[in-house]
């Protein structure tokens, strides 16, 4: 695969992630969806995008079904009836559209997340003329991410050594994660308080007129096109918005 | 730079963590500040950075000149807080756990090194020969496209000295610059100090350590208790161990009850055994090997990025013939052997970066030989959990911050899983053997560094381990707590137990360690590392 530019990535992102809220087609959504997913594939991180993305949707999914599909007033047409429940075709189709619109929302940016090269998306962020002080929150944030990742690693390691790691199978893993929760926690906000400080005195504070020794690499055609692919999901979005959908 | 510290307290303390400390830092000098642990130290350098009193509540009553400037505090619970942007163009510092001085928003060594210039808005044709010569200064060549959170203990901080140096700051203030590196980086960087000096810098050292390297200091000062106990060399050399301060090749530290093991006999005692395996392994000496290396094998896997990042580097530099790829890297720990048996006490050194730490990590089987074998009392580590491992094995990591994860000192030492929880009693006598009795409250953060080593060593303690893996315990550890350990080592070994410890510290493996395992015969002849294989002797050793 090739590399893009941090900022291509994020264009076409928003953009897919744009037209598909606004459209609110069905197919759309499942182009989009299953285009996230099979890059995913392409890039080796399917795994990763289908549990998460698993882990965000299912109580979205969950929420909405209620909402609309099992208790819905309005509809005419019902399926079923029963109690409290109402299993209307108009409930189902409204909770499938969303869902299926969540889907593609989430997958768009997982993917982005899981590729992206978060490094890179720093100093991009750091060489492009965003207000120094936003940016530098932006970097420190995705900073801690990977900081984070590490932290509990450690602290699984030190749990390990003093006969935490014992138990195999889902307990096994649930007690691990259990023993870890408080500590990351305390020691993520720690962490978090000291690295700012020392990124602060390293004169990561933001200002202008900052430098960069080796810049992301762009190509030449990467602006001109992210623009394009932005504003012609923009012009898309708005046209099928005051089209009225369905 | 000038300060003038009155009294300065922590938000919540009543004493003062430093009082009437007087310091006057002139273009062009070396300063030298040596104290034990909690002597007000890393305090003196936190005013100094700028960071204290700053937004943390501490109350500073004095006065700090800066660059023309004066800024003056009355003791007030509203302290004036410093511009750190303006602030850092002046002052540099590289805090005792130098990991957190990289900024882990980049992902090469050489980025690092750039980080501060780039944040400064140096033009990058300046900074990319300031990073060569600050790297050909530190012998950084082979780090430079290496990822910075990927780095040994010694390496982390010369990685993050270098970067210090690199911002070229009027005031270069280090904390404890020498604990953990091998001789050669810590002549270069005894030397780098001494280079900037006579170019103009104002350096100053904050150490538990009097390291000769430094014995030329224009300036020295002795803190205890955040008070200045001692100005000038020859009075800090004398009031140094009542402080707290080690001083090397002086009197041998008291080993606690055994004063039996006169330098010779720990002179003969001390075989070099080199990495590969060596004839003078002790033979069979009637006990069973607890720990037993054979065959070891090792290399870290290549990250993808940084090979992408070097293949760009070298596409950048036309003039680089890129045909040939680096296929095979020399593995890191090639064909290790050796063993430590109950009751004996072993040191593993070797410089920065061969290893040391990864061998160590493998007899809790936290990380997998990828050839030969590790086995813990006579089990294979591939074949039992990290968990059963650590019934027999205990592991002092190499930097504290890994090792601690509770809220207050007696949580963090009586860790334990519910069956596998030490005994109290084993607790109270791991505390009280570490000196820590009456800091059992306390959070671990809150504690001076030497305290926090010492938490982190009664979290081994406490579980009564029969082999002790300790990382470079004599780091960070001031005076008083060299003496713990040596005692601790004496009764550990006195008791059966065996203890396999990593140092560079060839004093105190003399005094302490029956044998001494050196590693990284293969990076000590870097030129014949490119010869294609290595010469094997009859033995089976290896030398490349
Ligand atoms: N997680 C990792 N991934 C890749 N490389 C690593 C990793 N950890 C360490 N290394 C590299 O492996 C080598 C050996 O590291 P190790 O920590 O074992 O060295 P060490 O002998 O303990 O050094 P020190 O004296 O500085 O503590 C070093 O070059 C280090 O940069
Ligand atoms: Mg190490």
């Amino acid at each position: 695969m090739i590399r893009l530019h941090p900022f291509t990535g994020l264009a076409l992102a928003v953009a897919a992630a744009l037209l598909t809220l606004a459209a609110d087609r069905w197919w759309l959504s499942l182009a989009v969806t299953t285009a996230a997913v099979g890059l995913a594939v392409l890039a080796g991180t399917a795994a990763r995008l289908m549990l998460t993305a698993g882990a965000v949707l299912a109580p979205l999914w969950l929420s909405q079904l209620m909402v609309h599909a099992l208790f819905d007033t309005a509809g005419s047409e019902v399926l079923v009836a029963g109690g409290p429940v109402r299993l209307t075709l108009e409930g189902l189709t409204t909770a499938g559209g969303l869902g299926l619109r969540a889907a593609a929302f989430v997958s768009v940016f997982l993917l982005y997340s899981l590729t992206v090269d978060r490094i890179e998306l720093v100093r991009a962020i750091d060489a492009a003329r965003v207000p120094a002080q936003l940016g530098y929150i932006v970097a420190a944030t995705l900073a801690l991410v990977p900081a984070t990742v590490n932290r509990a690693k450690a602290i699984e390691q030190a749990q390990a050594v003093r006969g935490a790691g014992e138990g195999s199978g889902p307990a096994g893993w649930l007690r691990r994660k259990r023993l870890l929760a408080v500590p990351l926690v305390l020691s993520s906000i720690q962490e978090a308080t000291e690295r700012s400080v020392q990124l602060q005195l390293r004169g990561f504070a933001g200002g202008p007129g900052r430098t960069q020794l080796h810049p992301v690499p762009a190509r030449s055609w990467e602006k001109p096109f992210g623009l394009l692919v932005l504003c012609l999901a923009a012009a898309a979005a708005v046209l099928l918005a005051s089209q009225g959908g369905r | 730079m000038e300060l003038e510290i009155l009294d300065y307290r922590y938000p919540g303390h009543e004493a003062p963590a430093l009082s009437g400390v007087r310091l006057t830092v002139p273009p062009a000098s070396l300063t030298l500040v040596a104290g034990g642990s909690g002597s007000g130290k890393s305090t003196l350098a936190g005013i100094m950075a700028g960071y204290l009193p700053g937004r943390t509540g501490g109350q500073l009553a004095g006065s700090i000149s800066l660059a023309g400037q004066t800024l003056k505090y009355d003791g007030g619970a509203q302290p004036h807080v410093v511009d750190l942007r303006q602030w850092v163009r002046h002052v540099a510092y590289v805090p005792q756990n130098a990991r957190s001085y990289l900024s882990m928003v980049r992902s090469t060594v050489e980025e690092e090194l750039a980080f501060g210039l780039e944040n400064a808005g140096m033009p990058r044709a300046e900074m990319a020969a300031r990073i060569q010569t600050i790297a050909g200064r530190f012998d950084l060549g082979r780090l430079l496209q290496r990822d910075p959170a990927r780095l040994s203990g010694g390496q982390e901080r010369l990685v993050a000295i270098a970067a210090a140096a690199v911002t070229d700051a009027g005031v270069l203030v280090l904390d404890e610059p020498l604990a953990g590196l091998d001789e050669l980086a810590a002549a270069r960087v005894a030397a780098t100090v001494r280079g900037l000096r006579d170019t103009g810098t104002a350096v100053v050292i904050l150490t538990s350590v009097l390291d000769t390297r430094f014995s030329d200091a224009g300036h020295t000062l002795l803190l205890e208790n955040g008070q200045s106990a001692a100005e000038g060399m020859p009075a800090v050399r004398q009031g140094a161990e009542a402080a707290g301060v080690v001083v090397p090749g002086g009197p041998a530290p008291a080993r606690g009850g055994t004063s039996s093991l006169s330098p010779e006999r720990a002179a003969r005692g001390a075989t070099v055994v080199p990495a590969g395996g060596s004839p003078t392994e002790p033979e069979s000496r009637g006990s069973a090997a607890v720990l037993c290396y054979r065959n070891v094998g090792f290399s870290y896997p290549q990250p993808e990025r940084n090979v992408r990042r070097a293949r760009l580097a070298r596409g950048r530099r036309r003039d680089v013939s890129g045909g040939a790829e680096r296929t095979a890297i020399a593995p890191l720990l090639d064909t290790i052997n050796f063993a430590v048996h109950a009751g004996e006490c072993v040191a593993l050194t070797g410089p920065n970066g061969t290893g040391k730490t990864t061998l160590l990590k493998m007899a809790l089987g936290l990380i997998a030989p990828d050839a030969g074998s590790v086995a813990v009392a006579g089990r294979d580590t591939a074949e039992a959990s990290v968990g059963q491992l650590a019934k027999t094995a205990g592991l002092l990591f190499q930097n504290p911050a890994d090792q601690l994860f509770e809220r207050s000192v007696h949580h963090e030492v009586a860790f334990g899983p519910p069956g596998s929880r030490p005994d109290p009693a084993a607790v109270r006598q791991a505390l009280d053997a570490c000196g820590l009795a009456g800091l059992e409250d306390e959070h671990p953060y809150e504690l001076p560094v030497s305290r926090r080593r010492l938490v982190a060593l009664a979290t081994v303690l406490a579980r009564r381990p029969a082999l002790l893996v300790l990382d470079e315990p004599t780091v960070s550890l001031d005076g008083h707590g060299r003496k713990l350990l040596g005692r601790i080592l004496t009764a550990a070994t006195a008791g059966g137990a065996a203890v396999l410890l990593s140092t560079h510290d060839k004093e105190f493996a003399g005094a302490h360690c029956r044998r001494v395992v050196e590693l990284g015969r293969q990076y000590a002849l870097p030129h014949e590392a490119a010869a294609p294989e290595g010469i094997s002797a009859p033995d089976g050793t290896s030398f490349r």
